[in-house]
């Protein structure tokens, strides 16, 4: 699932050259849109992402095989949703409603780098919190590098440990926190030498990183933002 | 003119375990020397400290002359080290931006890091990679891209770390070219290995690391006897062979 969340696909298209402030702010509005929406209006809305989607032609069977925990969690929520009212069409857009959501996350992180996304906060940080707009767009940074590395050690271990015959079910209790001692034993001696390497290479979480620089493409961004913000108030 | 480095009576004691004791030694600009010695006599440990990465309990380290034993950041400037796992030395999402990540850190212009990315990148043969994701490139691409990114970094000597450990034999030899051609540009290197038979012909300059000392310094042409008596598998006769690119 790491691989899918944080791979970010290098095209020559439009939304991969906007900025990711605008990127962020665009999703941030829709997010917001979306959530607050009377349930008819949902199916309408989670058009404009789906249709971006099939644009970019994301790569459907790996995004669905890969995140079978979303798929999970909106049948979760459906469920729920109609064990609480007993409308079926109410859980359907509720899960609909988080898929969305999901989606248009993802399309983001479809095209764009985390470090752009990272730079981008520094950005917007910088006029109030001057060089701590720098730290928080380093840890983000730094969060969204080691998250894959977290999931790749977890697997490792996970598979070494089944590997060599462990039945996770036979004694789960036992097992598991086994299991989260080695992964968090591995993964220190992992973080360490990534610490080794940052130092080598004069990491810096204070110094300025280059920001991206704004194109008649934010323009359009803006449009867009400005037109949903609009459509606030008529979507309640 | 100055060593590149020169080091004197550097000791190294950590938890009062002693990793290596007293060594003295030196490199000459544009020299390839080549640091041998068995697992756990201290190799690895002697290049993060020379890096900057640990502290030495004793001892001086020169840089061009200079003494930076207590300026780390000298150290970490000038010198750059290759790690034995590529995979840990990766940072950025793709390859041009990993090889940026290091001259971005020292402050330069964005012209200038361009510029250094698109030259190391053609020196190690990744031109064509630079927008791949560091994760789909093979092991020797991996390991090129790793010194490309210290590359980048314009350091006065390049220390690697075991460069040929887990390589195949045309991932070995791409590494070993891009070692060879860094070498007759001029570029410093300092290389841990035991499998110097891929390699030695090139070399100008070879140290043995015994259980934390230094037992042998010399030219690599008269290094067979001694590399033999420290168990340093050297299989041909003549030392023009010990070489993997032919």
């Amino acid at each position: 699932m790491a691989q899918m969340i944080f791979l970010t696909r290098d095209k020559e298209a439009f939304a991969n050259h906007c900025h990711a402030l605008g990127k962020l702010i665009l999703l941030v509005t829709y997010c917001v849109l979306l959530q607050g929406a009377r349930p008819g209006l949902v199916p309408v809305l989670v058009l404009p992402p789906l249709a971006f989607a099939i644009w970019r032609r994301i790569p459907v069977r790996s995004y669905l095989s890969q995140g079978a925990l979303f798929i999970i969690i909106a049948i979760l929520m459906a469920v729920a949703v109609y064990e609480e009212t007993g409308d079926t069409q109410a859980a359907l857009y509720e899960a609909l409603r988080f898929t969305a959501l999901v989606l248009a996350s993802l399309l983001l992180l479809d095209c764009t780098h985390a470090d752009d996304l990272a730079s981008a906060l520094s950005q917007l940080l910088y006029p109030i919190f001057r060089r701590y707009s720098f730290l928080a767009g380093s840890i983000v940074q730094l969060t969204l590098s080691m998250l894959p590395l977290v999931m790749e050690t977890a697997q490792g271990v996970r598979e070494a440990r089944l590997a060599r015959g462990e039945r996770m079910l036979r004694h789960p209790i036992r097992s598991t926190s086994a299991l989260a001692a080695s992964i968090l034993m591995t993964l220190l001696d992992r973080i360490e030498h990534w610490a080794d390497a940052l130092s080598a290479r004069l990491y810096d979480p204070y110094a300025r990183r280059p920001w991206q620089h704004f194109s008649w493409r934010d323009i359009v961004i803006a449009l867009i933002i400005c037109a949903m913000l609009v459509a606030l108030p008529w979507t309640r | 003119m100055d060593a590149a480095l020169e080091v004197q009576d550097l000791s190294l004691s950590i938890d009062g375990k002693q990793i290596y004791k007293d060594i003295s030694f030196s490199l000459a600009q544009g020299s390839f020397t080549v640091l041998c010695g068995h697992n756990g006599a201290g190799k690895s440990q002697l290049l993060r400290t020379l890096k900057g990465l640990a502290k030495p309990s004793s001892g001086r380290i020169l840089i061009n002359g200079l003494d930076v034993t207590r300026k780390k950041k000298s150290r970490l400037s000038s010198i750059g080290l290759v790690f034995q796992d590529a995979d840990f030395q990766i940072v950025g999402e793709s390859v041009e931006k990993d090889v940026a990540f290091g001259p971005i850190n020292l402050g330069w212009s964005e012209d200038r890091v361009d510029k250094a990315v698109s030259r190391t990148l053609a020196m190690m043969g990744l031109e064509d990679k630079r927008r791949q994701r560091p994760q789909t490139l093979s092991g020797g691409e991996k390991r090129r891209l790793a010194i490309a990114g210290v590359l980048a970094m314009e350091p006065g000597l390049i220390m690697l770390d075991e460069p040929f450990a887990n390589l195949d034999s045309p991932s070995t030899m791409s590494v070993l070219k891009a070692l060879a051609d860094l070498h007759q540009a001029g570029q410093s290197l300092l290389v841990t290995s035991h499998e110097v038979d891929r390699f030695l012909a090139h070399t100008d300059r070879v140290l043995i690391l015994e259980e934390g000392r230094l037992v042998y310094q010399g030219p690599s042409k008269d290094s067979l006897d001694a590399l033999k008596k420290a168990g340093v598998h050297v299989p041909g006769p003549a030392f023009e062979e010990l070489t993997w690119l032919r």
